[in-house]
C-alpha cells in the first residue's frame, strides 16, 4: 500500500490536535509564563513518546491477520466518533470549535487560578499544559499506532505526526496566538472520512474479505463514505439553515 | 469514584464514545461480514454499506431530534434559539 495515505491521515489529525493543544499551551504560557507550561509540555511529551515507543514494537509483533481485525475495529470505532461529530457540525447541528474563543476562556480561567509564591512551582501551568497535550496527544499516538501498525510503518507515521506538531508550532510562533484560522473542522471531517475507510478496508482484509481492485479499493471506500456523508448532512440540514 | 473506575470510563470514552448504539451496529456489522465470509460469500460490499448506514441513521435521528427541540423551544419562547444545541453525544471534540 502507498505510504501516501498513511501520511496524509497522520499528518492531518495530528496537525488538528496540535491545534487544540498549542491554543491551550498559549492562553496558560502567556498569561502566567512559560517556565512550569513548558516543563508540562515536556513531560506530556515524554509520556506520549514512551507509550509510541513501548507499543508500536508490541503491536507490530500481533499475526498480521489478527492485527488488522484489532486495529480496524478500533479506527472504525475512532473515525466514526470523529465523522459524527463532523458531521453534526457540517448540518449546523452542533457548534463549531472555534480557537479564538477557546483561547479567550482558557486565558480567563488561568488568569482566574490562584498564583503560586516567588520561587514556587506553578502547578495550575504545569497540569494545564500537561493535561492538554496528554489527552489531545492520546488521540494522535493512537492514531500513529493502529496506521503504522496496519502497514509496518510506525516509524513512518511518527515522523509524519511530528512533521505535523512542528509545522503547527511554528506557524503559532508566527502568528503569536491560536490558530484561528485552520479550517479545524473540515481537517476534522477529512480526518474522520479517512479513519473510517481505512478501518473498513483492514478489517474486511482481517477477516478475510477479497477486496476488488486490491489496495485501489481503499480510493473507492475514501470516494463513497465522502460522498455518502455529505449527502447525509446535506438531508439533515435544518430547513432554515439550508435556505 | 474509584481511579480504576474512572481509567476504565476515559478509555471507553476514547474508544466507543458516547454513541453506544453506532458503536455497538459497527461491531455487529464487522461480525456480519465475518459470518458472511466464513459461509463462503466474499461479502466486500456489507461492510462500507452497513457502516455508512449506521452512520447516516444516527446523524439523520439527531437532526429530527433537534427540530423537535427548536420547534419546541419556539413554541415557548416566540422565536427560533439562536444557537445551535445539543444532538446526542455531542460533547467534547
Amino acid at each position: 500500500m502507498s505510504p501516501t495515505y498513511l501520511i496524509l491521515a497522520t499528518f492531518l489529525a495530528c496537525a488538528v490536535e496540535a491545534v487544540e493543544a498549542l491554543t491551550i499551551v498559549l492562553a496558560v504560557g502567556t498569561t502566567r509564563g512559560w517556565r512550569w507550561t513548558l516543563y508540562g509540555v515536556g513531560a506530556a511529551t515524554a509520556v506520549l513518546a514512551g507509550l509510541t515507543a513501548i507499543l508500536g514494537p508490541a503491536l507490530t509483533s500481533i499475526p498480521i491477520d489478527s492485527l488488522r481485525i484489532v486495529v480496524g475495529t478500533l479506527l472504525i470505532l475512532f473515525g466514526l466518533q470523529w465523522l459524527y461529530k463532523a458531521m453534526l457540525r457540517a448540518a449546523g447541528l452542533k457548534d463549531k470549535r472555534d480557537e479564538g474563543s477557546a483561547y479567550t476562556r482558557e486565558v480567563d480561567e488561568a488568569e482566574r487560578a490562584d498564583r503560586p509564591a516567588a520561587g514556587k512551582p506553578d502547578w495550575y501551568s504545569f497540569t494545564l499544559s500537561f493535561k492538554g497535550v496528554l489527552l489531545e496527544g492520546l488521540e494522535v499516538v493512537f492514531i500513529v499506532l493502529t496506521f503504522g501498525a496496519g502497514t509496518h510503518r510506525v516509524g513512518l507515521a511518527a515522523a509524519a505526526a511530528a512533521a505535523a506538531v512542528v509545522l503547527v508550532v511554528i506557524a503559532g510562533f508566527v502568528v503569536r496566538g491560536p490558530l484561528a484560522r485552520v479550517p479545524e473542522n473540515g481537517l476534522k471531517y477529512a480526518v474522520g472520512v479517512l479513519l473510517t475507510s481505512f478501518g473498513i478496508f483492514w478489517t474486511g482484509e482481517g477477516v478475510g474479505v477479497d477486496w476488488p481492485g486490491d489496495d485501489a479499493a481503499l480510493v473507492a471506500l475514501i470516494a463513497f463514505m465522502l460522498a455518502g456523508s455529505l449527502l447525509t448532512v446535506f438531508a439533515a440540514r435544518p430547513k432554515e439553515a439550508a435556505a | 469514584m474509584s481511579y480504576l473506575r474512572r481509567f476504565g470510563l476515559f478509555w471507553w470514552e476514547f474508544i466507543v464514545g458516547d454513541n453506544l448504539p453506532l458503536a455497538l451496529g459497527a461491531g455487529i456489522a464487522i461480525g456480519v461480514t465475518a459470518w458472511l465470509v466464513h459461509v463462503g460469500l466474499n461479502a466486500w460490499w456489507f461492510l462500507p454499506v452497513a457502516i455508512l448506514g449506521l452512520l447516516a441513521a444516527s446523524v439523520l435521528l439527531a437532526a429530527r431530534s433537534g427540530r423537535r427541540r427548536r420547534r419546541k423551544s419556539r413554541n415557548e419562547s416566540g422565536h427560533a434559539p439562536i444557537a445551535q444545541t445539543a444532538a446526542p453525544g455531542d460533547h467534547s471534540s
